[in-house]
């Protein structure tokens, strides 16, 4: 069975933008890897997350995924298709092919069209003629439980759950084979986020489409997702089946992710992996494991020789020389 | 029980818009003793930055404060001059903001900064500066003399907060307030952030009132909690209190809702369903009932009155015993 | 539309402007239905009167009627003043749409382009183009739409490089949207209100400029009516009557104040602080 989407050592570079580097310092780089070495495979109807903090890159690989982030090595393959081969009219038809939900719900919405030009926009864009605008846009309110008179307001009268709302109907109008969620719960209110992923998982029940979702909440995707990959300066650093992961966190990030949401039990003891000091910049990588300046467990080798990411048990793999 | 440092008494501030006037707090008692470390709690329109502007006096001119008193240090708050709350603000309560990265200016050093601040000492510069690295040092900003000469762009999110604790704390304010100073950081800086706070609140001994939505920082970081929902306080009490015997079935709901409590994987998640109700023609009755599912028919006429279910846990719900 | 109209009405200086610009556009429209003499009629014997009912601004050093030839020199004004804006605008939009959504050797040539034009000062450029080609109603537009296309060029472009990196753009482009649609349906929409805020404060600014070339006999040939020229006119006849002065200046004076009181009130429609109340 041939995966849905595969991702084989992908990077993505920047230019380091400085007018001064390049004037007196020619030795440092002219630019940094983002993304570095990415691999994963996504099957047919299953749940992706990709997990990190800010600067992990998730975002840029999201992009590069849809071809509009251009890679500098490795491959992307949609349905053994190469993404950075395509042609003009492969790349819309591709791009047809996948729903994309934005971590900015309102400010991805074109703020002069109302929300039912918004979510038949992308028919539009493909000139799909077969539904009545008016039906597809009624079905898709339906679909994502938002009531009809909806589709008469613009983006700013709506409250940001709304707005997540009609990105999903913006993301499902042309049934995509895969949907990517970038943050799909950030800005919204504890008792909202429950609504935004229920709806994503009986969408992916009702409509077995397969998901890539975008978070730096572990605990939302604990109920959403079949696989995680977790992604620290742009690399990732472990990967399994989500509850391998939750079960047996191995890599000392993945464990301080996990233990730095506080649950709401003020006698819970938690036995925290606090880390020391801020991510380090991907322009002046560390040597050696690339975790090693705040991981609690470094010792002196962690500092000389880059882990491997190796496989520890059927579905779980990690880059990290004394894994927990 | 020893007079709390600041004692907000049926405080109800209103805003004039165009469809009317719309109550965006009714009276609301909150207390903070001396000492401690107050969360207040809520979603997204319950309160919260109203409540801070109305403590330091910085309402949006389109808002008025119609009710109450905001007792601190002996005196209402709302009963002093412009220039004697001037001399309040930054000196007994100052703020920690949400995002470092727009309350400080973008084009000043963060040595001219801390300096500016210290306006009103006599002391000469280089004392101003001896007291600046001695605050950054305390907020754990290792390298502090070549630290403080750089502006807040070359500093990373977590370390421009703890600049901006620094500074709050430089004047040795009685009061804290910290607007979640949290959020707009990482989940690895959050946890170092809560560390710092406890340990400030140990050295320094000052009181600190701490605003989130975030449940388990607050479970984590404070000794009291106040439960806001629509404008309104809906429980009260110490941390363990209400999260361990929430009284109101907002906290109910909202301690079900948080995915940090929920361990065993499940396809449907708890939610609270419906929307905060429009707070411009308030029709009394509880402010909760329009998605509580325990709603019975008092909850839509009578405004509920506050409970006590045990010394010092109040809630405001009408299936409370009496 | 109506929204924005209500809008302008609410303020006492919008609603002024409203209906100065109202009347002079309507007046200037229905010239041929209200002037009473053919503007360009020599009269000699009733030559420099003072206003008078059958004058009503007076006569000219040729006996013409001034009353008509001030709303005939309407139709001149607003002709030129909108086409050359209109013209511009276009202009302006194509090019600063491609400056700030196309490729960067691109944005850096129409940039050159528009800071060539700039550094010539308009007046001066003007009086070089005429003193080429010769002074005539076409010489003026063409000098005006060359010399505002940068203006609007140039805020066109800064928009759309700051509309571009909003995330909806991107939405766009990850749907699969051309670059052409994505122009037309998402970006102009979103500059349009301040680009039609900025044309109609330059409105009153060109008709000073043709009426200032025509003043020095360089733009409008006699003996078709123009401000400029009636003013020209007046100024050689001031030691002997006012009034001609007083005829070419009234109409300047009333459409500069009208076009920028409502172009003022558009701004404060535009900002978003102001907008939220809808």
């Amino acid at each position: 069975m041939t995966a849905l989407l595969r991702l084989k050592n992908v990077r993505v570079q920047f230019p380091v933008k400085s007018t001064m580097r390049s004037l007196f310092d020619r030795t440092s780089p002219a630019s940094f890897d983002a993304v570095c070495d990415a691999s994963f495979s996504l099957q047919a109807g299953q749940t992706l997350a990709l997990v990190g903090e800010s600067g992990a890159g998730k975002s840029t690989l999201a992009l590069a995924i849809t071809g509009l982030q251009r890679i500098a090595e490795g491959s992307i393959q949609f349905e053994g298709q190469e993404v950075s081969r395509m042609q003009t009219s492969e790349l819309r038809d591709y791009r047809r092919a996948i729903g994309y939900m934005w971590q900015n719900a309102i400010g991805s919405l074109s703020p002069r069209m109302t929300v039912r030009s918004l979510i038949t926009e992308p028919a539009k864009i493909h000139n799909v003629a077969e539904l009545d605008q008016r039906e597809m846009s009624s079905k898709l309110l339906d679909l994502v439980g938002l009531a009809e008179e909806f589709g008469d307001r613009y983006p700013h009268q709506l409250s940001g759950g709304q707005a997540r709302r009609v990105g999903v109907a913006r993301a499902l109008a042309l049934s995509p084979r895969l949907v990517v969620a970038d943050e799909p719960t950030a800005g919204l209110d504890v008792s909202v986020q429950g609504e935004i992923l229920n709806l994503l998982n009986q969408l992916q029940d009702e409509l077995q489409i397969s998901m890539l979702v975008i978070t730096h909440n572990l605990n939302v995707v604990r109920h959403t997702s079949d696989k995680i990959a977790i992604m620290y300066l742009g690399r990732i650093v472990e990967q399994g089946d989500t509850a391998e992961i939750f079960a047996r966190p191995r890599h000392p990030y993945t464990l301080a992710l996990l233990s730095a949401s506080p649950s709401p039990d003020p006698d819970m003891q938690v036995d925290r992996i606090e880390l020391q000091g801020e991510i380090p910049s991907p322009i002046n990588r560390p040597r050696g494991c690339e975790f090693h300046t705040r991981c609690p467990f470094a010792k002196d080798t962690c500092a000389q020789i880059p882990p491997p990411f190796e496989a520890v048990a059927e579905n779980h793999a990690l880059s990290c020389h004394f894994p927990r | 029980m020893t007079e709390p440092l600041l004692a907000i008494r049926d405080l109800s501030v209103d805003y004039r818009i165009e469809r009317g006037r719309l109550q965006a707090l009714r009276h609301v008692n909150i207390d903070v003793p001396k000492g401690s470390i107050v969360g207040v709690v809520g979603e997204s329109g319950c309160g919260k930055s109203t409540l801070i502007s109305s403590i330091i006096r910085l309402l949006p001119h389109n808002a008025s404060i119609s009710n109450g008193q905001i007792n601190f240090e002996g005196a209402n708050l709302l009963d002093l001059s412009e220039n004697e709350m001037r001399s309040i603000r930054g000196r007994r309560i100052s703020v920690v903001y949400q995002d470092p990265m727009t309350s400080l200016n973008p084009v000043l050093s963060i040595e001219q900064q801390m300096r500016h601040i210290q306006y009103r000492d006599t002391t000469r510069r280089s004392a101003k500066l001896e007291k600046s690295l001695a605050m950054l040092e305390s907020v754990g900003i290792a390298d502090s003399r070549k630290r403080i000469t750089q502006f807040p762009h070359e500093y990373s999110g977590g370390m421009l907060q703890r600049v901006s604790i620094a500074m709050a704390l430089q004047a040795k304010p009685s009061l804290l307030i910290a607007d979640e100073p949290t959020t707009a950081l990482d989940a690895t800086l959050e946890v170092q952030i809560i560390h710092l706070l406890k340990d400030i609140q140990a050295q320094f001994g000052c009181t600190i009132l701490f605003i989130s939505h975030h449940l388990g920082v607050i479970a984590e970081l404070c000794d009291y909690v106040v439960v806001m929902y629509a404008g309104e306080v809906v429980e009260k009490g110490t941390v363990r209190d209400v999260f361990h015997r929430p009284a109101h079935p907002y906290t109910t709901k909202l301690l079900q809702c948080d995915p940090a409590g929920i361990q065993i994987k499940t396809r449907i998640l708890p939610v609270i369903p419906g929307e905060i109700p429009d707070l411009v023609n308030l029709s009394g009755g509880c402010i909760f009932r329009s998605r509580c599912h325990l709603a019975e028919s008092a909850c839509e006429t009578e405004i509920p009155p506050r409970r006590e279910v045990a010394p010092g846990h109040a809630a405001n719900c009408h299936r409370l015993p009496i | 539309m109506i929204a924005v109209l209500r809008l302008v009405i609410k303020e006492p200086t919008g609603l002024f402007g409203l209906v100065l610009v109202t009347f002079i556009v309507c007046s200037a429209l229905f010239a041929a239905v209200l002037a009473p003499y053919d503007p360009v009629a020599l009269n000699i014997t009733d030559r420099l009167q003072s206003p008078s009912l059958s004058h009503l601004l007076g006569t000219d050093q040729l006996g013409r009627d001034l009353f008509s030839r001030v709303l005939y020199g309407g139709q001149v004004a607003l002709g030129v003043a909108l086409t050359a804006i209109g013209i511009a605008l276009v202009c302006g939009i194509v090019l600063g749409m491609l400056a700030g959504f196309g490729p960067k050797w691109l944005d850096k040539a129409i940039l050159l382009f528009f800071d060539t034009i700039r550094s010539f000062p308009t007046v001066m450029f003007a009086l070089a183009t005429v003193a080429l080609v010769g002074p005539s109603l076409q010489t003026v537009i063409a000098v005006i739409i060359v010399t505002t296309i940068p203006t609007y060029g140039r805020v066109v472009r800064t928009q759309t490089l700051s509309i571009k990196s909003n995330e909806f753009i991107k939405a766009e482009q990850v749907m699969g949207a051309k670059t052409a649609r994505i122009l037309i349906m998402h970006i102009l929409p979103n500059i349009f209100g301040p680009l039609m805020i900025l044309a109609s404060m330059d409105i009153p600014t060109v008709i000073a400029l043709e009426a200032g070339l025509s003043f020095l006999g360089m733009g409008v040939k006699p003996p078709t009516p123009s401000w400029g020229s009636i003013l020209n006119d007046g100024f050689s006849l001031i030691r002997v009557t006012p009034w001609p002065i007083i005829a070419g200046s009234i109409p300047l004076i009333l459409i500069t104040l009208g076009f920028t009181y409502l172009g003022e009130s558009l701004r404060d429609f535009v900002d978003p602080k102001l907008r939220k109340n809808f």
